[in-house]
C-alpha cells in the first residue's frame, strides 16, 4: 500500500516528467530538421530552393500527379509540376504555389489538373496533420488553417512527449534521406499515341460507380476561399489561372452531366472567378478525350497507356495557353545543382 | 462514451473514483455500491437513454425471475426465463437477418426498417442468463436488488465484457457492502495494467486499423501478398483491440475494488485450435462450454453408453454434433450474417479435426508446424470475420489460396530481378511507403502479439517500481499524443 503510495506520489510524476523533459530536448535539437517524409514535404522544400525559371506550374492531385511523376509534361524544364494528392488537398497546392511565387519565380500560368473531388469534399482529417499541418507553418498557411479547419494546432507548441512521431520520429528519418532541391520532372517523353492498356479481369464495383454519381458536387467553402486566393496571387504575380477537371469514366461523367451536377459546379467555379475578377479557363478533360481505363476506385487513371495520353493531353492544354511569354526567376540565382536523375528518381519513388 | 474517450477518461472516469471511495468512506458500502450504479446507468444512458430503459427493464424481469426460480427452482421457469432474454437479442440482433433470409428462400419483397441493436446487448443478456441457470441449478442466491443491477451494469464489463459470472463478482459485492473489500491494494495494479490496455488500444490497434481498412475494401483487387498482409494485419488489429479493451476493463475493475476475470492468455502462441479457444476470449469460451457445449456433450454421452455406439458413432455424437452446435452459436453470437455462421463452422471443423487427430492418436506435429497450422486456420476464421460478405471473404481467400501468380509491386523490381519473381500492377501496395509502413507495423506487433504475456492474468502481482512508473509514463505520454481519433472498439459490434 505504502509502496503503490510512493508509486503515484512522486515515481510516476517524476517518470513523466522525465520522459517530457528528455523528448523536449532531443526535439528541440531537431527542431531545425527540415521534414522531409513525403513528396509534400519534399516540394515545400524544392520550391523554396529550385531556381530554375519554369513557365508553368502545375498543381493537382494525384491523378495529375501519377502521371506528371512518370511523363514530361510539356517542353524541357517548362513545367514546375507542384502537383500533390487528395490528402493534401487544395491548401497544399495554395500554400505551394505562395511559397514558389515568393522564392522569385515569376511564371506566365499556374495549371490547376485535379478531379473534381478536392474542389467538393472535405479533406481527410485522419490525415491533415502529416500532410498539411505539420508540413506548412508559415504565419499566412497558419491563419489559413486556423480560419478553415476546425481543430486545427500548430503541432509546434504541443508538449514534445505528446508529439513524438512528429518531433523525434520523423525528423531522425528526415536526417536520412535529401531528395534535392530540384522540383521533380517525369523523366520520359509520353508518346503521342501510346498503346491503350486492356485489363480485361478487371470488374467495376457498382457500390463505387453509385456512391460516385450520388456524391454532391458543391465547392466547399475553403477550395471557394483557396481559388479567390488564387485569383488574387494571380493578380499580384501576373500570372494566369487555369482549371482542368481531369477525365471520369463515361459513364459516370454521362450521368453526372445528365444530373446537371457538371454545369452546376462549372458555373460555381466560374462565379468564384468573376467575383474575384479574374480571367481564368475552365476546362474538363473528358470533353476532349475519352478514358477508359480506372483503378478501383474510379478516379485514378490505369494504365500506362492511358497516363501517357493524359499527360499528351495535359501538355497540349498547356502548349494552347501559349501567349509568347516565358517564367522568370527573380530570387538569388544559383547554379541548378548537377544531382544524378536515377538517384532521384530511386528517392522519389520510395515517396510515393 | 468510449474508454478512449476524453470525456470518460478526464471526467467521468474520476469523477465516479471520486464519488465511489468518498461514498465508501463517509457512508458506507452500500452507499458505495448506489453510487457505482448510479454511475453505470449514467454511462449507459449517455450512449441512449432508451435503450437504457430497455436495460433496465430486462434486469428487472430477470431479477423477478430469479426470485421466482430460488423458490421453485422450475425447469420450465428457467427456460421461459431464457426464452425471453434470447428473444429480445433475437429481436434486435437477428430479426432483419431472419427475415432477409426468409424472403431470399420466398421471393416475397420485405421492406425491413434498419433495427439499432443496444449497445453489449450480446454480453449483459448471456451474464443474465448464466445467474439465472446458476440460481435454478441451486449454485447462487439472489442479492439484493441493487447488487444484482451492478453486477449486471458494471460499466467497466458492461458493453464488450469480459462475462462474468455472478459467484465472481456477486461475493465481491457483498464484501464491499460488509465494508470489508477495499481498494487499496488494488488501484495501482488496476491503474497500470489500463493504461497497458489504453496503450494496446491507441497504439497498436488503431495505428494497424487503416491500413487493413484500405486493403479489406478492394478485396478484388488485392495480389496475393496484399491479402495475407491484409488477413494478418486485421488478426493483430482484432487482438490488440479487444485484449486492449479487456485489459482496460480489469484494469478499471481493480480500481474499485473488484477483480474480474481476464480473456487472453497470449492466443496467438497456441499450437492447436483447442488451445487457440482456450486463450482467446476466454470468458466467452466458458460461457458456451458451461451451458452449451457441455450439456449437449453430457447427453450424448448418456445416449451412446446406454446404446453401445461404436466409437467412431460415439466421436460423432459425444464431440463432433456438440461442437459443431456450439461454435454455430458462437459464431452467430459475434453477428447476424452469413460470414459470421461460416466463421463459426470454419472454427468447429478446426477443433473436429483436433480432436479427430487426438482420438486416432495420430503423431505429434513438430511445434513449429503445429502453431503454422494453427494459425493459418485462425487467419482463415478471421478473414470470414472481417469480411462484409461471404462473397468478399472469398475473394480474399482466394487471392491467398490461390493466386493467379505471384508477384511483387512495380516499385519493386530491384528485388524481384533479384529473387527471380514477376512485377506486376498492384492496386493497394502500389505505394511503396504505404506497403514500407504497412509491413514495418506487422513485423513489429507480430512478436508482441505472440510473445508478450498478458499482465491482466495477475494483476495483483504487478508491485510498483521506478522501471514500471517509466513504462507507465511512456504509454500515457505515447497514448496521450494518439487520442485525437479514437475509433470504435470493435467488439462493440457484437
Amino acid at each position: 500500500m505504502r509502496s503503490w503510495f510512493k508509486f503515484f506520489a512522486w515515481q510516476l510524476p517524476l517518470a513523466l516528467i522525465v520522459i517530457e523533459l528528455g523528448v523536449e530536448l532531443v526535439g528541440f535539437g531537431l527542431s531545425g530538421v527540415t521534414l522531409h517524409r513525403h513528396n509534400v514535404d519534399d516540394l515545400a522544400y524544392s520550391v523554396a530552393h529550385d531556381r530554375h525559371p519554369y513557365k508553368v506550374v502545375l498543381l493537382g492531385d494525384s491523378i495529375t500527379h501519377n502521371v506528371a511523376h512518370k511523363y514530361r509534361i510539356g517542353d524541357v524544364d517548362e513545367v514546375a509540376d507542384l502537383t500533390t494528392h487528395a490528402f493534401a488537398g487544395l491548401p497544399s497546392s495554395l500554400f505551394l504555389l505562395k511559397r514558389y511565387l515568393e522564392s522569385g519565380h515569376r511564371p506566365s500560368h499556374v495549371v490547376i489538373a485535379a478531379s473534381r473531388d478536392v474542389f467538393t469534399q472535405p479533406i481527410d482529417k485522419g490525415n491533415f496533420d502529416y500532410y498539411v499541418a505539420t508540413t506548412f507553418t508559415r504565419p499566412y498557411e497558419r491563419e489559413f488553417l486556423g480560419k478553415y479547419y476546425p481543430g486545427y494546432v500548430d503541432y509546434r507548441w504541443k508538449p514534445a512527449a505528446l508529439s513524438v512521431t512528429t518531433k523525434v520520429g520523423e525528423p531522425l528519418f528526415s536526417l536520412l534521406r535529401h531528395p534535392g532541391d530540384q522540383i521533380w520532372i517525369g523523366p520520359d517523353l509520353p508518346s503521342k499515341s501510346p498503346v491503350l492498356d486492356q485489363f480485361p479481369n478487371d470488374r467495376i464495383d457498382q457500390a463505387v460507380v453509385d456512391q460516385k454519381i450520388a456524391q454532391q458536387l458543391s465547392l466547399t467553402p475553403e477550395a471557394r476561399e483557396i481559388l479567390m486566393r488564387m485569383c488574387s496571387l494571380s493578380r499580384q504575380y501576373g500570372f494566369k489561372l487555369h482549371v482542368i477537371f481531369a477525365p471520369l469514366p463515361p459513364s459516370v461523367h454521362a450521368t453526372l452531366a445528365q444530373q446537371g451536377k457538371l454545369t452546376a459546379l462549372n458555373n460555381s467555379v466560374k462565379q468564384v472567378f468573376e467575383a474575384a475578377g479574374a480571367d481564368v479557363t475552365l476546362d474538363d478533360a473528358s470533353d476532349q478525350e475519352s478514358y477508359l481505363s480506372f483503378d478501383r476506385d474510379l478516379i485514378h487513371i490505369k494504365g500506362l497507356g492511358w497516363e501517357q495520353k493524359f499527360a499528351v493531353q495535359l501538355a497540349d492544354y498547356i502548349h494552347g495557353y501559349d501567349d509568347g511569354s516565358s517564367g522568370r526567376f527573380d530570387g538569388e540565382d544559383l547554379a541548378r545543382p548537377n544531382v544524378s536523375t536515377h538517384a532521384i528518381q530511386s528517392i522519389s519513388m520510395m515517396s510515393r | 462514451m468510449l474508454f478512449t474517450d476524453p470525456v470518460f477518461l478526464f471526467a467521468f472516469l474520476p469523477a465516479s473514483l471520486v464519488l465511489y471511495l468518498l461514498a465508501r468512506r463517509t457512508f458506507g458500502g452500500r452507499a458505495a455500491i448506489l453510487v457505482l450504479l448510479a454511475c453505470s446507468i449514467f454511462f449507459y444512458g449517455y450512449w441512449s437513454v432508451k435503450y437504457l430503459s430497455l436495460l433496465l427493464g430486462q434486469i428487472l424481469v430477470n431479477y423477478l425471475f430469479a426470485r421466482k426460480l430460488t423458490r421453485s427452482q422450475s425447469r420450465a421457469l428457467l427456460w421461459t426465463a431464457i426464452a425471453v432474454n434470447l428473444a429480445l437479442l433475437g429481436y434486435f440482433k437477428y430479426r432483419n437477418f431472419f427475415l432477409e433470409n426468409v424472403g431470399l428462400l420466398t421471393g416475397w419483397q420485405l421492406h425491413l426498417s434498419l433495427l439499432f441493436v443496444p449497445l453489449g446487448i450480446s454480453f449483459h443478456t448471456f451474464q443474465q442468463i448464466t445467474f439465472l441457470t446458476d440460481v435454478a441449478d441451486g449454485e447462487e442466491d439472489v442479492p439484493p436488488l441493487p447488487q444484482f443491477m451492478l453486477f449486471v451494469i458494471f460499466f467497466p464489463q458492461l458493453i464488450a465484457g469480459p462475462i462474468v459470472l455472478h459467484r465472481e463478482m456477486g461475493r465481491q459485492l457483498t464484501e464491499v457492502v460488509a465494508g470489508k473489500e477495499s481498494t487499496a491494494g488494488t488501484f495501482g495494479p488496476g491503474f497500470a495494467l489500463f493504461c497497458f490496455g489504453l496503450f494496446k488500444k491507441v497504439c497498436l490497434a488503431d495505428n494497424i486499423a487503416p491500413f487493413v481498412d484500405t486493403a479489406f475494401q478492394w478485396p478484388l483487387h488485392l495480389q496475393f501478398i496484399e491479402a495475407w498482409a491484409a488477413a494478418i494485419g486485421y488478426a493483430l488489429q482484432l487482438f490488440f483491440d479487444f485484449s486492449g479493451y479487456s485489459d482496460m476493463a480489469v484494469g478499471l475493475g481493480l480500481m474499485f475494488g473488484f477483480l474480474l476475470p481476464f480473456n487472453f492468455n497470449v492466443p496467438f502462441a497456441a499450437t492447436s485450435m483447442t488451445e487457440y479457444w482456450k486463450r482467446w476470449h476466454i470468458t466467452m469460451t466458458r460461457f458456451f462450454t458451461m451451458y452449451c457445449y457441455t450439456p449437449l456433450a453430457l447427453a450424448a454421452h448418456r445416449v451412446v453408453d446406454e446404446r453401445g455406439y461404436s466409437r467412431i458413432r460415439a466421436f460423432a455424437l459425444c464431440i463432433a454434433v456438440p461442437t459443431m452446435i456450439t461454435f454455430l452459436a458462437s459464431g452467430l453470437w459475434h453477428g447476424a450474417g452469413w460470414t459470421f455462421i461460416v466463421f463459426g463452422l470454419v472454427n468447429g471443423l478446426g477443433l473436429l479435426i483436433n480432436h479427430a487427430w487426438r482420438e486416432a492418436k495420430m503423431p505429434h506435429l513438430p511445434r513449429v508446424l503445429a502453431w503454422a497450422l494453427t494459425m493459418v486456420t485462425i487467419l482463415v476464421t478471421l478473414v470470414y470475420f472481417r469480411s462484409d460478405s461471404l462473397a468478399q471473404a472469398h475473394s480474399i481467400l482466394r487471392s491467398m489460396f490461390m493466386p493467379e501468380h505471384i508477384l511483387l509491386p512495380l516499385w519493386a523490381d530491384a528485388l524481384a530481378a533479384k529473387i527471380g519473381v514477376s512485377v506486376g500492377f498492384f492496386e493497394v501496395f502500389q505505394a511503396a511507403n504505404f506497403t514500407a509502413h504497412f509491413m514495418l507495423l506487422i513485423v513489429l506487433f507480430a512478436p508482441l502479439a505472440v510473445l508478450l504475456p498478458n499482465p491482466a492474468m495477475k494483476p495483483k502481482k504487478t508491485s510498483p517500481s521506478l522501471p514500471l512508473a517509466f513504462a507507465v509514463a511512456g504509454m500515457i505520454w505515447l497514448t496521450l499524443g494518439l487520442l485525437g481519433q479514437p475509433r470504435t472498439f470493435l467488439y462493440f459490434q457484437f
